[in-house]
């Protein structure tokens, strides 16, 4: 299928409703690769993967191979990992130390700001050969915001700040729960699934699959009665909800309600912890932050869990191959009988030898088979239609999260219509 | 002390009973056969990952293995219906004396895994460090290095 107009997105995403070709067809997945992946800023993790100078870690982007470098002088690069030369990737290492790169095919040599250093018999490139115009090509827009890296590839995105506009302050909350006012991130845990990216998307944002897809975790249906707010101004009111606010990025606030379920409220308000962020923020804040309960989408990439403190990268592989990055999160000044149990909360649910995203992964896997069976009919999010623009523009909403969806949708539509 | 050969024997005859349980998913069984103090470990590196703030595939003690065996067995949990079927294959056992009561047993093992029509391979190096407790074999560790434990993996069975 072709999309090369407005109207053929149109045709495909409705308000509340998304042809289930979306999740199916290679022609589509290959346009988001080009218009999404390609077009937006995508989340490559956090600089406290690369602390020191000289760490590097090797990434992806559509395909792309791409390697984040800590220089000497600690500026983070983000980089092309591809030689000059004839082209092979200059590191193969998931992660590591380094002094400088050396393609493995003619020994040219790089920096780790991508300056190229050493060409073997450079003398035989004739006399106009200049190293400086042979560096690692650096991703066109490089950005961080409270160390989460972000890059482009299209040199015309607006401002990080901008594009992240007033989800940031939720990235913030992330980043301000850690004493030290830093995270220090732990190694990831690595899932793949045969499923379409969006299956994870749409799953981070659906309050409504739990108890069934996780029964043995979170209790069935009949154990668990929801208290969520189910509607927009009845979430306001009483601060819970969900909220959308543009650009995809949308986020839930369960914490009110069921923060104590997940995680042990003894070791989330542990003394000496609460006594730290208290010095910080007062006491009121301390207590908001020690307790946050909140699920923020970073659209299209990046989804961060407050309450466990981890975050997660989404990296499309094909239309129906997925991994998933899940990253335990240290909050740096916390006790470690603190940090330690997030990392092993988040092991468990984020690990291919875990317990709940191995059960997502189960359902998309078995939603990527079904949606074959007819590519025009609808995927719905059709649920709690209850919706309200607050003074920012942005949508509140309440109940299982299809208010969110929708928003990612809008700028799924956005993203993949034929710049005008 | 048990001959070297006897040692050997017995080490051998323990890693095959051990998978003939999980391959029969006789989990309760299985979760008997670990000490009260027992670590279950699958690392996310190819190397021994002692040092530091490693991130683990696994890491659990007996509590953490029973509560794995509860989901297993909860009767909709949806990777277990239809259940997995699994198959260990097991090699190159090195087994050595630990002192008096304790054994160090290295193997290779390969995990055949088939569920909906899709079978995988784990192949890697396991670990048993077993004491002799009341006259029985118990684990008090088991590690797992998958080969490929830091790509990106489905989901795991039993190993
Ligand atoms: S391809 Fe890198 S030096 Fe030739
Ligand atoms: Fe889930």
């Amino acid at each position: 299928m072709a999309i090369r107009t407005r109207s053929t997105v149109d045709s495909l995403v409705e308000k509340d409703r998304v042809r289930r070709a979306v999740y199916t067809d290679p022609s589509i997945f290959s346009l988001e690769m080009e218009r999404i992946y390609l077009g937006s800023w995508i989340s490559l993790g956090h600089e406290s993967e690369v602390p020191e100078p000289g760490d590097f870690k090797t990434d992806e982007i559509a395909g792309r191979p791409i390697l984040v470098t800590r220089h000497n002088d600690g500026t983070v690069h983000v980089l092309l990992n591809a030689c000059r030369h004839r082209g092979a990737t200059v590191c193969e290492i998931a992660s590591g130390n380094a002094p400088a790169f050396k393609c493995p095919y003619h020994g040219w040599t790089y920096r780790s700001n991508g300056e190229l250093a050493i060409v073997p018999s450079q003398e035989a490139f004739g006399p106009d050969f200049d190293r400086n115009e042979y560096g690692l090509r650096p991703l066109p827009r490089v950005a961080t915001y409270r160390g989460f890296i972000f890059a482009s590839f299209n040199p015309d995105v607006p401002e990080l700040e901008e594009h992240l506009g007033r989800a940031a302050q939720y990235i913030d909350a992330f980043v301000d729960r850690a004493p030290a006012g830093k995270i220090q991130v732990r190694k990831p845990l690595k899932t793949e699934y045969a499923g379409n990216w969006k299956l994870q998307i749409d799953n981070f944002a659906d309050g409504y699959h739990p108890p069934f897809t996780h029964p043995a975790v979170f209790g069935g249906p009949t154990e668990r009665a929801s208290r969520a707010p189910t509607n927009g101004t009845e979430a306001s009111r009483r601060g819970g909800g969900t909220r959308s606010f543009g650009r995809g990025h949308s986020f839930s606030d369960l914490g009110r309600f069921r923060a104590s379920n997940r995680f042990p409220e003894e070791l989330s308000l542990h003394p000496s912890y609460v006594s730290a962020l208290t010095d910080r923020f007062g006491p009121e804040r301390a207590r908001e932050l020690a307790l946050a309960d909140t699920y923020l989408l970073i659209y299209p990439n990046l989804y961060l869990q407050t309450l466990l403190s981890h975050f997660r990268l989404v990296k499309p592989q094909a239309v129906d191959r997925t991994h998933v990055y899940g990253y335990p999160c240290d909050l740096v000044g916390a006790p470690d009988v603190l940090n330690d149990e997030l990392a092993r909360v988040t092991m468990a649910w984020t690990s291919p030898g875990g317990e709940v995203q191995v059960d997502d992964m189960e359902a998309f896997s078995r939603v990527q088979r079904g949606l074959r069976a007819d590519p025009q009919e609808w995927v719905l999010f059709t649920m709690d239609q209850n919706e309200h623009v607050n003074e920012y523009g942005e949508v509140e909403g309440g109940g299982m999260g299809d208010s969110r969806a929708r928003g990612s949708f809008r700028e799924w539509a956005r993203l993949m219509a034929e710049p005008s | 002390m048990a001959s070297p050969d006897a040692l050997q024997y017995e080490a051998e005859q323990f890693l095959y009973h051990e998978a003939a349980l999980i391959d029969q998913r006789h989990y309760r069984e299985w979760l008997e056969l670990f000490t009260e103090d027992a670590v279950y470990w699958l690392p996310t590196e190819e190397e021994n990952p002692d040092t530091g703030h490693p991130t683990s595939i696994i890491r659990e003690d007996r509590e953490g293995i029973a509560k794995r065996i509860k989901r297993l067995e909860h009767p909709v949990t949806l990777t277990e219906v239809p259940p997995r079927r699994a198959r260990h294959f097991i090699s190159n056992v090195v087994a050595r004396s630990l002192g008096e009561t304790e054994i160090f047993v290295t193997s290779n093992q390969l995990v055949y895994s088939f569920r909906l029509g899709v079978q995988v391979q784990y192949p890697g190096s396991w670990e048993h460090t077993l004491r002799r407790v009341g006259g029985q074999l118990r684990i008090c560790q088991k590690k797992v290095y998958l080969l490929g434990n830091d790509r990106a993996l489905a989901q795991l069975p039993v190993l």
